[in-house]
């Protein structure tokens, strides 16, 4: 009995049994990197409602509520108890007309009795009145029907009128504290990167202001820059420029949401003042 | 800078490793593919010489004629191997001897069992090629991989200090290239090592199982001989 001792068929069982290694490490290499590089865009969904001119004046709010952290789970709750509410409106309503209803059927049913007890006596009467009566059936079960229609109305208008409470509430929540706190931080940040690479010439004097305009894109580019108000010192001018200008990127800038950068940070004023310095 | 490090993947790191950190890669892929070549001939090998054993021993056992068994061997015209190259060896030997007028019992004995003793040898040999080859890649590759490491660590080292701004950026890809000799190492050693114990033991099983069976057919030829 002869066994098998080449070397052929076992050397190509190992190259291709790493080539197949190779193959799947190297393509299991790729598919981790592109796992790992999801780009996330910042702040999608809650800018909406911000882009709403903030100029709009607020209307009579029914009751200001108190505004803590979560605007926005304030407003879902908010929402929610309007549902709440409608609902039991829509109810109540039912159950009027039904009642309503149950007063007709039990009017009919006494004026048929009366009119049962008077027929002998005055039919014609009897059928004026009840005409009448009928008459007066209607008109109250037609104004319970407008009554209805009023305030299933005025309903609908007090919805909207939260809805949109409720929004300019979250537009001035957002405005009020993203603006005007998390603005002031923003500046703060931005300031501080530019002060990091500013260096006061000696020619700075006290009282000294340069104002420089800086336009920027989202991801903190500085596209452009002019002075807009100069101090008269020249050097103290170009130490502004300069220290904008090391900057090169504000990287802090892709944080902020878009629609505060559109409003105050596209187009952004520095203003130096050597202040601090002793001389 | 971002593009750069999307582009560092371990091909890219292979590609751009100094020459003999790829020498040593390469020497390392290549035993790795030869060891692995050898397992699956070995592995072929002894599973049909074990397989070829049960056959034969099955077959000796049934109570067949010892002439018959012989001359059914002889019918194919392969080569003889295994278990059955020791028969054949033992059982030519002791009719050749007995067929010589004048030669005593003891001496046909002694003649039989010591072609048994060479045949068996020579299928020990047989069992056990390849395996100081697996032995010595399982031995030496981590170190050769180590080797390929630190020469690579050097060189990003050096290259560093020549740079002069150390930052982890610079460091780490030559690191991570010299890294990757080591892994190749490891990668050549642990099958190597796996595949040596299991084919070693499998042949030391196998030769004993060929001894117990040199040792009973002697018995039988020693009671052919003793019984006239």
């Amino acid at each position: 009995m002869k066994f098998q001792k080449s070397l052929s068929l076992p050397l190509f069982l190992s190259v291709s049994f790493h080539t197949l290694l190779l193959v799947l490490f190297l393509g299991n290499w790729n598919f981790f990197k592109k796992e790992e590089e999801p780009y996330k865009p910042h702040y999608v969904t809650a800018t909406l409602v911000d882009l709403k001119p903030k100029a709009k004046a607020q209307p009579q709010q029914t009751k200001e509520q108190v505004l803590d952290s979560k605007p926005y789970e304030d407003l879902k709750n908010n929402k929610k108890q309007e549902e709440q509410r409608r609902m039991e409106a829509e109810a109540l309503v039912q159950q009027q007309k039904e009642q309503a209803a149950k007063e007709a059927a039990a009017e009919e049913l006494k004026k048929q009795k009366v009119k049962e007890e008077q027929a002998k006596i005055a039919k014609a009467k009897a059928e004026k009145e009840a005409a009448e009566k009928k008459r007066k059936a209607e008109e109250e079960a037609r104004k319970a029907e407008a009554a209805k229609k009023t305030k299933r109305e005025q309903e609908a208008q007090e919805e909207q009128r939260r809805i949109q409470a409720a929004q300019q509430k979250e537009a001035k929540h957002i405005s009020d504290t993203n603006d005007e706190v998390n603005t002031k931080s923003y500046e703060e940040m931005l300031i501080e990167r530019v002060e990091q690479n500013w260096s006061r010439p000696p020619s700075a004097r006290r009282g000294m202001e340069v104002t420089l305009e800086v336009n920027m894109l989202p991801t903190g580019i500085v596209t452009s820059l002019r002075i807009i108000k100069s101090s008269g010192d020249p050097a103290f001018d170009r130490a502004a420029e300069q220290a904008v200008k090391r900057v090169d990127r504000f990287t802090e800038v892709m944080q902020i949401p878009p629609d505060i950068f559109e409003k105050y940070f596209r187009v952004f004023r520095f203003t130096f003042s050597p202040e601090d310095l002793r001389s | 800078m971002p593009a750069t490090e999307n582009n560092l993947s371990i091909a890219h790191l292979i590609l751009n490793a100094s020459f003999l950190v790829q020498v040593v890669m390469l020497i390392l892929v290549m035993a790795s593919v030869i060891s692995w070549a050898m397992i699956f001939q070995r592995e072929r090998y002894q599973r049909k010489a074990s397989g070829a054993f049960s056959y034969f021993e099955k077959q000796f056992w049934s109570g067949i004629d010892l002439n018959q068994l012989y001359r059914q061997s002889n019918g194919r015209n392969e080569m003889v191997e295994g278990i059955e190259s020791i028969f054949r060896a033992g059982f030519k030997e002791f009719t050749r001897l007995r067929q010589t007028a004048g030669a005593d019992s003891d001496a046909v004995m002694e003649g039989s069992m010591r072609a048994m003793r060479v045949a068996l040898a020579r299928e020990q040999e047989k069992l056990e090629e390849n395996l100081p080859f697996l032995a010595s890649v399982a031995s030496v590759s981590p170190y050769i991989g180590l080797f390929g490491t630190v020469w690579g660590i050097m060189v990003s080292f050096l290259n560093i200090a020549n740079a002069g701004q150390p930052s982890l950026a610079t460091v780490a890809p030559g690191i991570a290239e010299a890294l990757i000799a080591t892994a190749m190492g490891l990668f050549a050693a642990i099958p190597a090592v796996l595949a040596y114990n299991k084919f070693s033991a499998r042949a030391e099983s196998l030769l004993s199982n060929y001894q117990t069976f040199a040792e009973e057919f002697s018995a039988i030829l020693h009671r052919q001989v003793h019984s006239k």
